[in-house]
């Protein structure tokens, strides 16, 4: 079992999500969020790298949702939650994107912001060993190459 | 009770008085949220999301 979950975008664009009412079938993202408070009451650290807040965060501004921005930051700013970006993060992920680079590991297009290279530095600056974390994500493709990372439902606290 | 079991519980006191069609709107909401994100996430050559 892992001490750390850190999600990635689609996990964490679940966290803030409305309720399922009694005798109605969850639907994934209920169960996603439901996933996610079990993981931690199991007493895994959930974490939220500033990547994935950052990538969420800009939809909702985009729609004005001030209500929903509350909420989003209500759930990734509770203690020990969030993984905040660092120059040491952005140093990491610019060698780690050139090398992917030149070894010819995809990741973002050319022209594009490495956001997998970013996460992945946040992860691997936490300097734990991969049997004491996991990246829970809906696409694990690219990212295995760099981080221990599992398909966020074949997790089970 | 964990922090994000508090903050759950916290969430559905407040949503207690939403009638079935907030509801739907607010899950409508999140779910345009998760399809921007795979979009962008698409146009940019990254992972999708969904």
């Amino acid at each position: 079992m892992p001490n750390i979950i850190i999600l990635d975008s689609y996990p964490l664009s679940n966290a803030a999500m409305p309720f399922a009412r009694p005798n109605t079938v969850p639907t994934p993202s209920e169960r996603c969020r439901q996933w996610i408070a079990d993981w931690e009451a199991a007493g895994t650290t959930i974490l939220v790298p500033a990547i994935a807040y950052y990538e969420e965060l800009r939809e909702l501004e985009r729609r004005r949702a001030t209500s929903k921005i509350v909420r989003f930051k209500q759930f990734c700013f509770l203690p020990s939650r969030f993984l905040p970006l660092t120059t040491a993060h952005l140093e990491l992920a610019a060698r780690l994107w050139g090398q992917a680079r030149n070894q010819g590991i995809p990741t973002a297009a050319d022209h594009a912001l490495a956001g997998d290279m970013i996460l992945v530095a946040q992860v691997l600056s936490l300097g734990l060993s991969a049997e004491h974390y996991v990246v829970a994500t809906s696409n694990v493709r690219h990212l295995k190459h760099f981080v221990n990372a599992e398909e966020w439902s074949s997790l089970v606290p | 009770m964990t922090p994000t079991q508090a903050l759950f519980k916290q969430w559905e006191e407040e949503d207690a008085n939403l009638t079935p069609e907030e509801i739907a709107a607010d899950l409508q909401f999140w779910e345009e949220v998760q399809q921007s994100i795979n979009e962008e996430r698409l146009k940019a050559g990254r992972r999708p999301i969904l």
